[in-house]
């Protein structure tokens, strides 16, 4: 199924894995280079500066071209518009495919765009004609859509919004079935993240999928998201207000309004303990975030203090903890600690790895000119190519 | 690290039995919250800071002014003081600070210096209407800071600082009261003040003094110097194919230069520049006679044929910048 070959995407993972290992002085020179030999990185995935830019250059390129062909069909018809975005977007995933064969492409800037463009030309052409159903149609289509892109060409991005369109069509589809359904969306909702979290948590585990592993966690971060999101009660009281025009004020409650004030301060705390217990950083990370959104929920009802009183309550909590816990975990305590094991930057040290690795190879290299050659002026031909 | 693709490793014996269990120890040792801790402190010192100024503001008439001046010039103070009795002395060379708190307590300080400064200007006006010693004052004492002890991000401000000083030198008061930003003195100083910065940067490797701040002083006087082209470009119309040539040849400078260096950011961010020159150029060419549908048509053609032009010449560039990292 994936456009690329999928040895090469697992040895890009590898080298990934190995330089990570490799830095961390827990293989030594000669495993790693025998690695770097063996799976050999054949995607091209240029430097982080680079990808901007062709992305950047990318969507000059494709926006150009969508408005040569809007002035040289001349539409004004939106049958015409309509299969004009199709035709883009046909033409779009046909250079997507195209560069995947001959460049081996993979997160080059080019490739994102492309992809994103073919999302965008295709649902967009929904907007224009004037279907009644517009909102599941579309988010059904781009489902469907974003899954085979993110199954073919392993991309994360893909994955998300492949699972966000699922979360919106299953609502949609949903509270079309009547009142009793309406009131019921936010559990159906909350039900949904959770299988759908169970679900990747099953998929992460097989070795088949290795490939897909950034897929699969960015899926699981979503899911978080989402669990969170169906049981917030901002969302739950202004959604439902606005989807089926409630015209609640700022003061009115709403059915079983105590249970998810109970379950938007729960959550983002139990996040955070499962994330502890377990060394799950998703966990922690997505709960503290979540914790700054509940602050939020609440001062948009209950305006306790003023503003600043807030702020400077929060901002000396949230010093207090974090200089006890520096000084808590100078010594390790519980599987964590405060000192940092890699001081600098991760990307900066792999590049870093991979330069001390060229240029040891080049100088075992000479080595062996000069033992078998007799002295041939040994490391003058440092060339990089490795 | 996933522990799955090792075990493969193992399999293809890539990795000997020793390293594999030594992996095996690293995932279990205790896994560093550092960057977690460090982010939620900032946080917290942010929203603190922000709630002490909305405060201050707040009840700035039953505080007073200087309550509130000598305030922060106690604490500007106190974390100069902590910063001269934590340094280790000047050296040319790079200092590595010992201390966790040391760089962030330095920046406070700077950062309250600012305001001091400012707010005895705006307060008491004690530089009168000489705004430009209100500037001047601050970043001569931020550059000896920045020298001193080591702190590249006291040198960044010192250099706006810099930036601010020179553009308000020589742009007459009039002409700030008026928002009128687009004036040719303003072009011309920015031109002079990039290329200053980029000597200064190329100067520090040259004589190895704090070598480091290379790319610091390099990043502003690119940046500075190639918008003050191309906003002169913009600016003088009619003799914008000048300014093109200089454009031109101050972008080909820094790509030789990004090229010799192995450097990525540098080698696009001229591209880029010089492509917004080029565009700009094109445009008025096109649209400088009669602006029908064939000079539309070439426009978008251009940027069409342009766009993937510069995505092969960067994908070669990228090639040749890969082969010779190792070196």
């Amino acid at each position: 199924m994936p456009a690329y070959n999928s040895n090469d995407l697992y040895s890009c993972l590898v080298q990934q894995q190995a330089s990570a290992s490799f830095r961390d002085e827990c293989i030594g020179e000669e495993s790693y280079r025998k690695i770097l030999q063996s799976h050999p990185d054949k995607l091209y995935t240029p430097n982080y500066f680079i990808r901007i830019a062709l992305g950047l250059l990318t969507i000059i390129a494709v926006l150009f071209v969508t408005v040569l062909l809007v002035l040289l069909s001349s539409t004004s018809q939106s049958n015409q518009f309509v299969t004009l975005c199709i035709f883009l977007g046909i033409a779009c995933y046909a250079a997507l495919e195209l560069l995947l064969k001959r460049k081996k492409f993979y997160n080059a800037g080019v490739d994102n765009i492309l992809m994103a463009s073919v999302i965008i030309f295709i649902t967009s052409s929904f907007f224009v004609s004037g279907f009644t159903t517009n909102y599941i149609l579309i988010s059904g289509t781009s489902m469907i859509l974003c899954l085979y892109l993110c199954m073919r060409f392993a991309d994360a991005f893909m994955a998300s919004i492949s699972y966000l369109s699922f979360f919106v069509l299953i609502f949609l589809l949903y509270i079309k079935m009547g009142s009793i359904a309406k009131i019921t969306a936010p559990f159906l909702m909350l039900a949904t993240s959770a299988i759908t979290y169970s679900i990747m948590k099953n998929l992460e585990k097989k070795d088949r999928l290795i490939i897909y592993n950034f897929c699969i966690k960015s899926v699981e971060f979503l899911t978080l998201i989402t669990f969170y999101a169906s049981a917030n009660y901002f969302v739950v009281k202004e959604l439902s207000n606005q989807m089926f025009g409630l015209q609640l004020t700022i003061h009115d409650g709403i059915p079983l309004g105590w249970l998810f004030w109970i379950l938007t301060f729960t959550i983002p705390v139990i996040y955070i303990f499962y994330g502890i217990k377990g060394k799950d950083f998703l966990f922690i990370r997505t709960g503290l975030g979540l914790i700054a959104t509940t602050i939020f929920t609440i001062r948009y009802y209950h305006n306790i203090f003023p503003l600043e009183i807030s702020m400077f309550i929060a901002g000396t909590i949230t010093i207090a903890i974090s200089c006890s816990l520096m000084q808590y975990l100078k010594i390790s305590k519980r599987g964590y600690t405060s000192t940092d094991l890699h001081p600098g930057n991760t990307n900066l040290l792999n590049a870093e790895a991979l330069i001390i690795i060229q240029t040891f190879g080049t100088s075992s290299k000479t080595e062996n000119n000069t033992l078998f050659g007799g002295g041939s002026g040994g490391g003058a031909g440092a060339s990089g190519d490795f | 690290m996933d522990i799955r693709i090792f075990k493969k490793l193992l399999i293809e014996r890539l990795i000997t039995h020793d390293e594999f269990e030594k992996i095996q120890l690293h995932e279990q040792e205790p896994v560093s919250v550092h960057w977690d801790l460090r982010t939620l402190l900032y946080l917290g010192i942010v929203l603190l800071t922000t709630s002490l100024g909305i405060l201050v503001y707040k009840n700035i008439d039953t505080i007073g002014h200087d309550v509130i001046v000598i305030a922060i010039a106690l604490l500007c103070t106190a974390c100069f003081w902590y910063s001269f009795k934590n340094a280790n002395g000047y050296s040319n060379k790079k200092i590595t600070s010992s201390n966790t708190w040391f760089d962030y307590i330095l920046l406070m300080g700077c950062l309250l210096l600012l305001t001091f400064v400012g707010y005895l200007q705006f307060e008491y006006e004690i530089f009168g209407n000489r705004w430009g010693l209100a500037t001047f004052i601050p970043m001569v004492l931020l550059f000896i800071a920045a020298y001193y002890f080591d702190h590249l991000g006291v040198l960044s401000l010192a250099i706006v600082n810099l930036a601010a000083w020179v553009g308000i030198s020589v742009t007459p008061l009039q002409m700030l009261k008026e928002n009128d930003f687009s004036n040719a003195r303003l072009i011309y100083s920015g031109i002079v003040l990039g290329t200053l910065l980029v000597a200064v940067s190329f100067a520090s490797v040259y004589k190895n003094i704090k070598a480091h701040f290379y790319f610091t002083f390099k990043n502003f006087g690119c940046h500075i110097l190639l918008i003050s082209l191309l906003a002169a470009m913009f600016y003088f119309e009619n003799y914008y194919l000048l300014w093109f040539l200089l454009l031109s040849a101050a972008c080909f400078l820094f790509f030789k230069n990004a090229l010799k260096e192995n450097s990525f950011y540098f080698l696009v961010i001229t591209i880029l520049y010089a492509y917004v020159g080029l565009s700009y150029v094109v445009i008025q060419l096109l649209f400088s006679e009669r602006s029908g549908d064939i000079s539309i048509y070439s426009a978008i053609i251009y940027f069409i044929l342009s766009g993937i032009g510069l995505i092969w010449l960067l994908i070669h560039y990228n090639k040749i910048l890969k082969a010779n990292a190792g070196i």
